[in-house]
Formats: structure tokens, C-alpha cells, sequence
């Protein structure tokens, strides 16, 4: 584990380094060169780089998560027909005993996986799972900003504020009308 | 050496089903063409997306004081007027009440910042003076359902002075005391995560954690049970109208999902 960590790190910072040194190698030519939006996407690229090497230690937390997800449904799917198949002998092979195997493998089924989404186990890998995933998401955001300020379009943050404004507004202007009317 | 005997009626039901799989798409509509909601209304008051909803009386005679339903934010206001046979608020025209009911509408980003203050203060209290100033009545009766009946009580607890009858119909009131698999999940869940990264708590998650409630019954059985049932016009319709609705889950607005819980305590 402190091997992976040591390496994940080593990767890390090599990626730094040399993003680091072709953005300080070129940036006296770019200046010349790249001028307007472009530039200010190549200054930025140390930061695409930073979160694609972040990102990458979570996609393997990511992906172990998601793989102990569907063992968990995999093994209680498998225990749950195992529970059907020793019942089956018990049911009688006519028009009725049909309707009661189907009405068996949906009771079986119903009662391991509800034992599963009650457990303890379950609800710390999912939430693990969705954690992860949000990790990811925020940098894929963090990404698609400096995309957007390379392009000089407004940042995820930057529309937040404006909608936290005008929500702040809105609420002024409620009161207002509210004190208004009182009046 | 063993004979094997097969029962004509399994063979029957097998490929009677068959059948229907391949010719429902020639008898059932296509879902999202359904058209859901029967009773006649007008859009009374409308506050961002919000809109307040006024049925068309279909009596002469009228229950003097106005009835206000707060749906849930959870789903659509649809179910209570799904199908002219089962609707609730035709039931309750037919009765005499004046019914208005509020529809959330669908929240996008932009309104992850609305929380309970402002469904609770501003929305609702504007419905309700919106409705006392149309009418002329100082207080209305309030029927709150799901999450709308929590806010209903909240509106009630805070302004009493504009509330004559409070009907709670299945509030969530105390929720920390649900022992559904529904709460094992939430045990564990960072909302503020969540919320921070996405902004409103999205359909598909509230989907997953009603599907995770009875995952083979409303999974595989309701499905097996509409394709038994396709010849069945009223039933065929009848199970599309609820598909349609439980689809048509809208996100929770971030502020308001994560609960201010000042709110909840007093």
C-alpha cells in the first residue's frame, strides 16, 4: 500500500515538474505567439495536469469501490438463488406450484437484498462509492473551469455567486413587498 | 426411462406472454406521450416556478373556507388527479371544497439556494394571501402531503392566525426515526457533499433509494404483471399514468434537502 502511495507520488511529482518546466521553458516564446485566450490556457495547463494526476489516485478508489458494489449484489444474488433451489423440491410441478415458485423467488429475493441495503457493509461501500465519485466530479469541474476562463466564459463559480445574488435579491425584494402590504 | 411430462397451461402462459411482450408496443401508448392530470384548473398566482393551482368547482354550493394543498417536493403533484375514477381532488370538488393546490414545479440550478424559509415564509405564505385576498377569508385549510405536509405544518406552527384545519397526510416529521433501508443509506450519506458538488439532490439518487425499498416487486413483478395485463385497456393505462409520474421525480433544491433542522425543532 505505502509502495502504490510512494509511487502514485513519484508520478505526481514528476508530472508537476516537467508541466511546471515547459510552462516556464515556453512561456517566452508563447508570449509572443500565443496571445489572447490561448495563452491563458497554456498557463493554465499546470492546473489540468495537477487535478488529471489527482484524479487518477481516485479513479482506482473509484473503481475498487464499485467492484466490491456488484459483489455485494453478485454474492447476495447468489445466495438468494441458492435459498430458491432448495425450496423448489418442496413445491409441486403443476399450474399452482408456478405461481407459488414465483411468488417463493420474489419473497427470497426481497428478503436477502433487503438484508444487504441494511447493512452496515452496504452503506459504507455505497456512500463510499458516491463519495468517490463526487471527488471526481469536482475535478472534472475544476478542469471544465479553466477551460471556461481559457474561453473567457464564466467559471461554475462565478454563476453560483450570480445565482446566490439573485437568490439574496429575491429575498429583498419579497421582504419589501411583504413590509409593503403590512403597511 | 422417466417420461417428461409437460402442463399445457405453463405452455399456455408462456407464450401468452410472449405474445403480449412482443405486441405490447402495438396496444399500450408510448409512456412519455401520456397525459396525466384529468381536472380542469387555472394557474392562479405563479412565483418563479412555482405555481398555485385552481381547480374549477364542479358544484353550485360551496365549502365557504378554501382548501390548499401542499404537495411534496418529492414527484409531481400529479397523483392526486392521475385518473378521473381515482382523483383525489376531483373527489374532494365533487364534495364542494374549493380546492387550490401548489406545484412545486421542477427546480434547475439556479434554485439550489431555496430552503425552508423560503418555501415555508414566501411561497406559501403567498399562496395564502393570495387565496385569503381572492376569497375574502382570513384563513385557510391546508392539506399537506409527504414533505408538503412537513412544510404545512411548519407554515402552520409559525402563522396559526392563517390556518383554520391542518390535514397532514403522511408528513415527514420525525424522520431520524425511520428504520427503512432508506435511513441505513442516509447513516452513512455526506448530503453537504453532495449538495456542495452537485447542487440539488439529484431524481436518479431519490429514484434509487425508493427502488432499493422493494427492488424485485417494483423491479420485476409490476413489469410481468403489466404484460399479463396488456389487453386490459383500463389497467394498461392506469400502470403507464403511475410509470409516467414516478419518472417524472424532479431534483430536491440543495438548501432545502439538507434541512435546516432549526426549522424541524421548533
Amino acid at each position: 500500500m505505502e509502495n502504490e502511495s510512494n509511487i502514485t507520488d513519484y508520478y505526481k511529482k514528476t508530472a508537476m515538474f516537467w508541466s511546471d518546466m515547459i510552462a516556464m521553458m515556453s512561456s517566452k516564446p508563447t508570449t509572443l505567439s500565443a496571445v489572447g485566450p490561448l495563452r491563458n490556457l497554456s498557463s493554465n495547463l499546470k492546473k489540468i495536469t495537477s487535478e488529471l494526476t489527482e484524479a487518477n489516485k481516485e479513479i482506482v478508489e473509484f473503481n475498487n469501490f464499485l467492484i466490491e458494489y456488484y459483489k455485494q449484489l453478485a454474492d447476495t444474488w447468489t445466495g438468494a438463488q441458492k435459498e430458491v433451489s432448495s425450496r423448489i423440491t418442496k413445491i409441486p410441478q403443476n399450474e399452482e406450484g408456478l405461481e407459488a415458485y414465483k411468488r417463493v423467488w420474489i419473497d427470497i429475493f426481497e428478503n436477502n437484498f433487503t438484508g444487504l441495503f441494511d447493512s452496515k457493509k452496504f452503506s459504507e461501500n455505497y456512500n463510499s462509492l458516491i463519495s468517490t465519485e463526487l471527488d471526481l466530479l469536482k475535478r472534472w469541474n475544476a478542469i471544465t473551469d479553466v477551460m471556461l476562463k481559457s474561453a473567457n466564459l464564466p467559471t461554475k463559480e462565478e454563476i453560483e455567486e450570480i445565482y446566490e445574488e439573485l437568490h439574496n435579491l429575491k429575498n429583498r425584494i419579497s421582504k419589501l413587498e411583504s413590509s409593503k402590504k403590512k403597511a | 426411462m422417466s417420461e417428461n411430462k409437460f402442463n399445457p397451461k405453463i405452455i399456455g402462459d408462456f407464450l401468452n406472454f410472449s405474445r403480449n411482450f412482443t405486441e405490447a408496443p402495438m396496444k399500450a401508448s408510448v409512456p412519455h406521450e401520456v397525459k396525466l392530470g384529468s381536472t380542469q384548473f387555472d394557474v392562479a398566482y405563479k412565483e418563479d416556478k412555482m405555481r398555485l393551482l385552481h381547480f374549477k368547482p364542479l358544484t353550485s354550493k360551496q365549502v365557504r373556507t378554501p382548501l390548499l394543498i401542499s404537495y411534496a417536493v418529492v414527484n409531481r403533484y400529479h397523483i392526486f388527479d392521475i385518473d378521473p375514477k381515482k382523483s383525489w381532488v376531483k373527489n374532494l370538488l365533487e364534495q364542494g371544497f374549493d380546492v387550490y393546490l401548489i406545484d412545486w414545479g421542477t427546480p434547475s440550478k439556479i434554485d439550489k439556494f431555496l430552503g425552508f424559509d423560503e418555501y415555508v415564509n414566501r411561497y406559501l405564505d403567498n399562496c395564502v394571501d393570495f387565496i385569503c385576498d381572492e376569497t375574502n377569508v382570513d384563513k385557510v385549510s391546508i392539506q399537506g402531503y409527504c414533505t408538503g405536509g412537513t412544510l404545512a405544518t411548519v407554515y402552520s406552527s409559525l402563522h396559526p392566525e392563517r390556518v383554520k384545519n391542518l390535514i397532514a397526510t403522511a408528513p415527514v416529521i420525525d424522520g431520524w426515526k425511520d428504520t427503512t433501508v432508506v435511513s441505513n443509506i442516509a447513516k452513512y450519506f455526506d448530503v453537504d457533499k453532495l449538495v456542495d458538488t452537485v447542487g440539488n439532490m439529484p431524481p436518479e439518487f431519490i429514484y434509487f433509494c425508493f427502488s432499493i425499498l422493494k427492488p424485485f416487486e417494483q423491479g420485476v413483478e409490476k413489469y410481468i404483471k403489466f404484460l399479463n395485463n396488456i389487453d386490459n385497456e383500463k389497467y394498461v393505462d392506469s400502470f403507464l399514468k403511475i410509470e409516467k409520474w414516478l419518472d417524472e421525480t424532479p431534483p430536491i433544491p440543495g438548501e432545502l434537502f439538507t434541512v435546516d433542522k432549526g426549522y424541524l425543532s421548533r
